[in-house]
């Protein structure tokens, strides 16, 4: 499937759900509403006029469509102006072509056969499929017309008769009849060369054994440009946009279910009035097309000659489709003939409502887009817009979407990445929490474990410092004043009527400084030995004793007596004596216990 | 229209400067930023997993802890009660800055027949600096203060003794391991001293050193100096010594 195709699915881009179907002939101007239905389409409205000016038929038909309900906008017309052809064109279905380069190609090779198609609308057949004249009289009037017309070109005043001056010199028609006559042939028939084409590619046609010579087959459809516009005034003075102007032989097609079978041959065989359509398909595509200019009377030989034309071709379906204004009895003799001609059975494709032909049916098909629309051809009205791959608009758009699209890749690629990281961050964190939580347990006891300690410890300096005090209250200091009033009295009962004591110094350290006089040498070292036998219980021991010769009070010679009375032991008394003023550690600074 | 006549190249280059206008803003207002958190986020991921992967555990305590709470509660109860012990030791001490106690120390010289020469307030320093032994701030007025001064001595001289009032003797700071040092920094209030010196022979010396251990609060020497008088006393007189203590109450 095409980008094309998909855009052409788009809901925005689908076509009207109903269109007014117009078909125009000699006659009068028949028309109908047809409404899509899913995959197929419905008449809902129909109508006909045979007024003569076709704007003013025009007219009649939409206000009879819009009385009845219908506000549809677009319109299609069926008109025998609008020539068939399949022409062979160098260039292929899928090709880079402007629509405007392959307009020129497909008008370059329909002018000579729209010159040719142009003779299917003289005035002399218009007037027989009027009814105002005979075939026979239309020989007699062009005779006419060329024998005056030659004789008065020899004479010197020349008038040019036309053809219906000559037929109302000979009374064939009246001057009321030749008037309205003419002004229904200005609807079908108009000066100017420029045509204006449509065209529809039949895709697997190939024609041609090279790649470089093939030629591809197109179905092509053109109209008179002045004729174009007529109809699109027409139209456009009802508020009605005239999309495409169809042939009126020829859009039937579209209504037939073509199986897709490669290499099935059919035939359609489709009968207007004033034209006769044979349309061969093969497989899907339409391999050959004829159309010839009909008369009523002459309808089954020119359906004969279309099919002896392809006679070496043997159909598996042969369809019938009579759209002309005769009787169900000559179309049932028609098709009976057909059979017997074909020797097989015909599929007859009646007329879907009174005013509406199978190919009414097949032209709103076409313009819906629906199944069967690339079998038929018609002339667009506006002109060729480019395939919607071409055009700005969907550039922009598809440009725009692939930005878009892009960008929500990129888009969703952050998203996905960072969906993978939260999820990883998730289940770590989740992991973490497990064990975060494990830790904060294990700290909560070690901080109560250490609380607990610190508080132990705090409690266990609290009452160390306690003890100490307690100790100092309670014992050292009921002792110390003990140990003074001992040291005294040992020292009052140590000291013989020989010896003085002159000073007692107390060192917090060192403890007490004895200084002592001694009328003899022997009264001193009584008293050294007495007294330090004495303080011995008292743990204190007499320390840097000196003995020497002093004289004493009264000027007798003696002995003077020096000694420390320490609690100290040797090791903190050498220590200090060596470094007097040192601080000696409390625990060797022991208070004597002996005084007890 | 002229914007229908664009040709191909130009749409394309048209498409191009859009869309390097629209992903650039795309990449430079969206991507980038987001790129940036994500870095930060992806960062914190690897953070964590190496957290997770090497997590540092506090060594867990060897103690068991109802061992421990156990041993806390033992240890409450006997610093209570050492407390208590210590509460009621305390209360055989002086209340400090009273003058009752330098009385009872002046009448207990005078009963033991020393004379008192001297009695002043000795102040000793904390380890810290501060200063214990602090005159109190009695809440009386300078009048009152006056008098009761007054009385003081009265009461000295009638104990046989002098004292200094409002003399002040710094004994600076106590060595670690002195009698002294603890008195004042092992002691939540620390113990105020007095300096006293005495005059009179050793018996009563003697005498007045146990009548101290008789006093409704605890006194204890933490100090003592003696010196024998230089001159002799007469034939039959005994010898005069002067004693010199530091007295703390």
């Amino acid at each position: 499937m095409q980008l094309n195709d998909l855009l052409e699915k788009l809901p925005f881009n689908q076509r009207a759900s109903s269109v007014l179907v117009c078909e125009a002939d000699y006659t009068g101007l028949r028309a109908a509403v047809v409404a899509r239905n899913s995959d197929n389409v419905a008449v809902t409205l129909e109508t006909s006029s045979d007024n003569p000016d076709y704007k003013l038929a025009v007219a009649e038909v939409v206000a009879y469509m819009r009385k009845q309900g219908w506000t549809g906008k677009l319109a299609v017309l069926l008109t025998p102006s609008v020539m068939l052809a399949m022409i062979d064109l160098p260039i292929p279905p899928k090709n880079k072509l402007a629509p405007t380069q392959l307009a020129e190609s497909v008008n370059w090779e329909l002018e000579p056969l729209f010159a040719q198609h142009l003779s299917t609308l003289s005035i002399g057949r218009f007037f027989v499929l009027l009814g105002y004249l005979t075939p026979e009289q239309v020989e007699d009037v062009v005779s006419q017309q060329a024998y005056i017309n030659s004789s008065a070109n020899q004479s010197e005043t020349f008038v040019y008769k036309r053809f219906g001056e000559i037929a109302i010199d000979l009374r064939y028609v009246t001057q009321a009849q030749l008037q309205r006559g003419l002004e229904r042939l200005a609807w079908f028939q108009a000066l100017g060369d420029e045509i204006k084409c449509g065209w529809a590619v039949q895709a697997a046609s190939v024609v041609g054994d090279k790649a470089d010579n093939a030629q591809y087959q197109w179905l092509a459809c053109a109209m008179n440009q002045t004729l174009l516009r007529q109809w699109q005034a027409a139209f456009t003075a009802q508020a009605l946009k005239l999309e495409n102007l169809y042939p009126l032989a020829g859009c039937a097609i579209a209504n037939l279910d073509i199986a897709h079978k490669a290499g099935k041959q059919q035939l359609l065989l489709e009968v207007y009035d004033s034209v006769i359509a044979g349309v061969q398909i093969s497989g899907s595509h339409i391999k050959n097309l004829y159309v010839h200019a009909n008369t009523l009377p002459d309808t089954l030989p020119n359906l004969t000659e279309i099919y002896h034309t392809l006679e070496d071709v043997e159909f598996d379906t042969i369809w019938y489709a009579d759209s002309s204004a005769r009787n169900d009895i000559d179309i049932s003799y028609t098709n009976t003939s057909l059979e017997q001609l074909t020797q097989q059975a015909i599929k007859t494709i009646s007329r879907p409502a009174q005013f509406v032909s199978a190919g009414m049916l097949g032209a709103a098909r076409h313009v819906m887009k629906l199944k069967g629309a690339p079998l038929v051809a018609g002339v667009p009205v506006s002109n060729p817009q480019p395939s919607l791959t071409q055009r700005l608009g969907v550039r922009a758009m598809l440009g725009g979407i692939a930005l878009l699209a892009t960008l929500g890749f990129a888009e969703l690629g952050l998203q996905v990445r960072q969906g993978m990281i939260e999820s990883e961050n998730e289940k770590v964190n989740k992991e973490l929490k497990t064990i975060n939580d494990a830790i904060a347990r294990l700290q909560a006891k070690v901080d109560e474990v250490k609380k607990t300690k610190d508080a132990i410890k705090g409690l266990q300096e609290d009452k160390l410092e306690a003890d100490s005090a307690v100790s100092l209250l309670s014992v050292d200091l009921p002792k110390r004043n003990q140990t003074v009033i001992s040291f005294l009295s040992e020292l009052a009962r140590s000291v013989s009527e020989d010896v003085v004591i002159d000073r007692i110094a107390e060192d917090s350290i060192y403890g007490f400084t004895v200084n002592a006089w001694s009328l003899n040498e022997k009264s001193a070292q009584e008293f050294i030995k007495t007294f330090q036998v004495a303080v011995q219980p008292l743990d204190f021991k007499l320390k840097d004793i000196t003995v020497g010769t002093q004289t004493g009070r009264l000027g007798l010679l003696g002995y003077s007596i020096n000694f420390s009375a320490t609690a100290l032991d040797d090791a903190a008394w050498n220590a200090v004596k060596q470094l007097p003023g040192a601080t000696v550690p409390a625990s060797v600074v022991t208070q004597p216990t002996g005084a007890k | 229209m002229a914007i229908e006549k664009i040709s191909n190249r130009e749409q394309i280059l048209i498409f191009i400067v859009v869309a390097t206008f629209v992903g650039g803003s795309y990449g430079l207002f969206r991507v980038i930023p987001k790129l940036k958190e994500m870095g930060v986020l992806q960062e914190t991921v690897a953070k964590n997993q190496e957290k997770v992967k090497n997590p540092v555990f506090p060594e867990e305590p060897n103690e068991d802890i109802d061992e421990l709470k156990d041993k806390l509660a033992a240890v409450t109860e006997a610093t209570e009660n050492t407390l208590l012990d210590l509460a009621s030791l305390e209360k055989n001490l002086a209340p400090t800055n009273s003058q009752e106690m330098v009385l009872k120390i002046s009448e207990a010289a005078r009963a033991a027949g020393v004379r008192v020469i001297e009695s002043v307030p000795y102040l000793v320093q904390k380890k810290d600096g501060a200063a214990t032994n602090q005159p109190a701030k009695s809440g009386l007025t300078k009048r009152q203060q006056r008098r009761a001064d007054r009385e003081a001595r009265k009461k000295a001289r009638k104990s046989g003794g002098t004292v200094v009032a409002g003399k002040i003797i710094s004994g600076g700071i106590p060595k670690e391991g002195e009698l002294i040092y603890r008195l004042v920094n092992d002691l939540e209030n620390p113990r105020p001293f007095q300096r006293i010196s005495v005059e009179g022979n050793f018996t009563d010396l003697q005498k007045f050193l146990q009548s101290l251990r008789s006093l409704p609060w605890q006194a204890t020497i933490v100090k003592l100096d003696i010196d024998v008088a230089i001159q002799s006393p007469p034939p039959g007189i005994p010898q005069l010594i002067t004693t010199k203590m530091i007295v703390a109450m």
